[in-house]
């Protein structure tokens, strides 16, 4: 089973946000692998493990930093790391999308993941639009994937400890239907892989897809981004004026 | 193309959920603006459709469509918004809406805007505030073109104002839905025999700022003190440090405490959904900047650790 993992490296949320013209400062700031990406490369590996197969991870290189983030996906069992660049330190969700999505198909997937969501979806999460572009069907939400010859079956989170089981179908060499799922892989299925065999795997070689520049933007992003008030597209958030805090 | 606000309402065991009420109330105030009409979209089996206070309400009865399908509802929402050209579509920033929102603005080349807690029309121009960053940053979005696809976040409007009978219109399935690869299986109900945290008037919430499972004890011991229980943020609950049934916000449950004590919550959108509106919130982070400090009542740049044991000396 070929199995691809969509990741997005991200702004830290953990230190400032500096601003500069009208949106952030990409230069300035720490950049990290989204959290649920992590989790979904986690749960790619588990996948492969129960039903065999290989796992690729790909994603867009912003900032020229993507190797350390696509070395522990080798580490953690991935058995393929495939790297998109571009100058475009700042492309939204839809650019990043569309040249994932170029990549994928030439990988023939049977099943896709990608992190549920990420704190600078501004335009919406890749998960769902790499699905559109690569007109494959889509569950968001994911907490668990089990796979049995061509089905997938998920358990889909709702609210408040409700959920819901779906199954799909993959590819599974057909180059049929496939499906793509936004893993939040839950703790108590995290560390369940074997992790033999992982340590020595972090120097494997990544390999570097093509150049992309700015005149490749995508559909749908909320172009036309407006000045605020004052002159900013993103504002640093003032606090509640009634909020007594205290400053230690 | 028209100037019509959807809305695409969401359910769950035939129960229409809050943010379907508050984007109807919403699009209401917006669509005079637009020249358009403010319209309920509801897909379902057998639904009582006619719970809200839209200008009109669009019904599309499927038995395929009973429980939420991503694929078969996002057929049948393309299908449906490329017909009749609505200048806006709105959907909740939730498990339903996340699924479609955004794959919906790749199969249209609309622009979308996710995260939203505001929309206005400026100069006769939509204007989306955006809440990004995990709340830190909030973005003024001016989506170009003539439709414009906008997930909100639950909670950002009254509940109330969306809340009518307006006659809902059945129509028929704008698209086949033969050949689907997605298959509702079964509902999973959440688990039981834990304390239910809606019911507590004192809630301690712990977020990835408690550091690790050692020191859940210290939470639990504050808690007590104060005849409180201990919540938490998703983190904590990823992490496996205290069981689902404890988790507050978007994901978990919502609460209305009397008193919620959040130790190193930073108070992203997600969690601030399901606790925003206790009676008096008290928030301590190291980050003087954590967006939890626009919505506490008190809050305390500090140690988290430093102050539950001055607490606790206290008590």
């Amino acid at each position: 089973m070929n199995i691809v993992v969509a990741i997005k490296h991200i702004p830290s949320i953990a230190d400032e946000l500096p601003v500069r013209g009208n949106n952030l400062d990409f230069d300035s700031v720490d950049f990290v692998l989204n959290e649920f990406d992590e989790q979904s490369i986690e749960q790619a590996v588990l996948v492969k493990e129960a039903a065999g197969g290989t796992v690729t991870v790909v994603g867009v290189d912003l900032i020229e930093e993507l190797n350390n983030v696509l070395h522990l996906a080798l580490a953690k069992g991935a058995d393929k790391a495939v790297k998109i660049t571009t100058d475009e330190s700042g492309a939204d969700s839809h650019m990043q999308a569309k040249w994932l999505a170029d990549a994928i198909k030439d990988m023939s997937p049977d099943i896709i993941f990608a992190g549920v969501q990420a704190s600078n979806d501004l335009d919406g999460q890749i998960g769902p639009m790499l699905a559109a572009y690569l007109d494959m069907p889509y569950i968001g939400g994911v907490s668990s994937v089990e796979v049995t010859g061509d089905t997938a079956t998920v358990n889909k989170e709702f609210a408040g400890g409700v959920g819901a089981k779906y199954s799909c179908q993959t590819a599974d060499g057909g180059g049929g239907a496939s499906c793509i799922q936004a893993a939040a892989l839950r703790a108590d299925q995290q560390g369940e892989a074997d992790r033999a065999d992982r340590d020595d795997r972090g120097d494997q070689p990544i390999e570097r897809w093509r150049k992309r520049g700015i005149n490749d933007e995508a559909d749908g992003s909320p172009r036309g981004y407006r000045p605020c008030r004052d002159d900013r597209r993103f504002v640093e958030r003032s606090r509640r004026a009634d909020c007594g805090v205290v400053e230690k | 193309m028209s100037n019509d606000i959807f809305v695409i309402t969401e359910h769950m065991d035939g129960t229409f959920s809050d943010v379907s009420f508050e984007m109807v109330g919403k699009s209401k105030e917006m669509a005079s603006a637009f020249g358009g009409q403010a319209v309920a979209v509801v897909l379902g089996s057998g639904m009582s459709a006619e719970v809200f206070a839209s200008d009109s309400t669009i019904y599309v009865e499927d038995a395929d469509l009973a429980q939420f399908n991503p694929e078969a509802y996002g057929r049948v929402i393309e299908a449906l918004v490329k017909e009749k050209s609505p200048r806006l579509v709105l959907f909740g920033w939730t498990a339903t809406g996340m699924d479609l929102a955004a794959w919906l603005s790749a199969r249209t080349g609309k622009p979308c805007v996710a995260y939203a807690r505001d929309l206005c029309i400026e100069d006769g121009a939509l204007v989306v505030n955006s809440q990004v960053y995990g709340g830190k940053m909030i973005a003024e979005v001016a989506p170009e073109g003539d439709m414009a696809i906008v997930a909100c976040v639950a909670g950002s409007f009254p509940v109330d104002a969306g809340r009518g009978s307006t006659p809902a219109m059945q129509v028929d399935l704008p698209v086949s839905l033969d050949g689907l690869k997605t298959k509702f299986l079964e509902a999973i109900k959440p688990a039981g025999g834990d304390v239910d945290i809606t019911a507590q008037e004192k809630l301690v919430s712990i977020g990835r700022g408690i550091g690790g499972k050692e020191n859940i004890e210290l939470a639990e011991e504050l808690a007590e003190a104060l005849g409180a229980v201990v919540s938490a943020s998703r983190p904590v609950v990823d992490a496996g440090w205290l069981p689902r049934t404890r988790q507050v916000g978007k994901s978990g449950l919502k609460v209305k405490p009397k008193l919620y004590l959040m130790l190193g919550i930073s108070g992203a959108p997600e969690h601030l959904e399901g606790m925003n509106s206790a009676d008096l919130i008290i928030a301590v982070n190291t980050d003087k900047k954590a967006p939890i400090f626009n919505v506490a009542h008190y809050g305390a740049t500090a140690d988290l650790f430093e102050v539950a044991e001055e607490m606790l000396e206290l008590l």
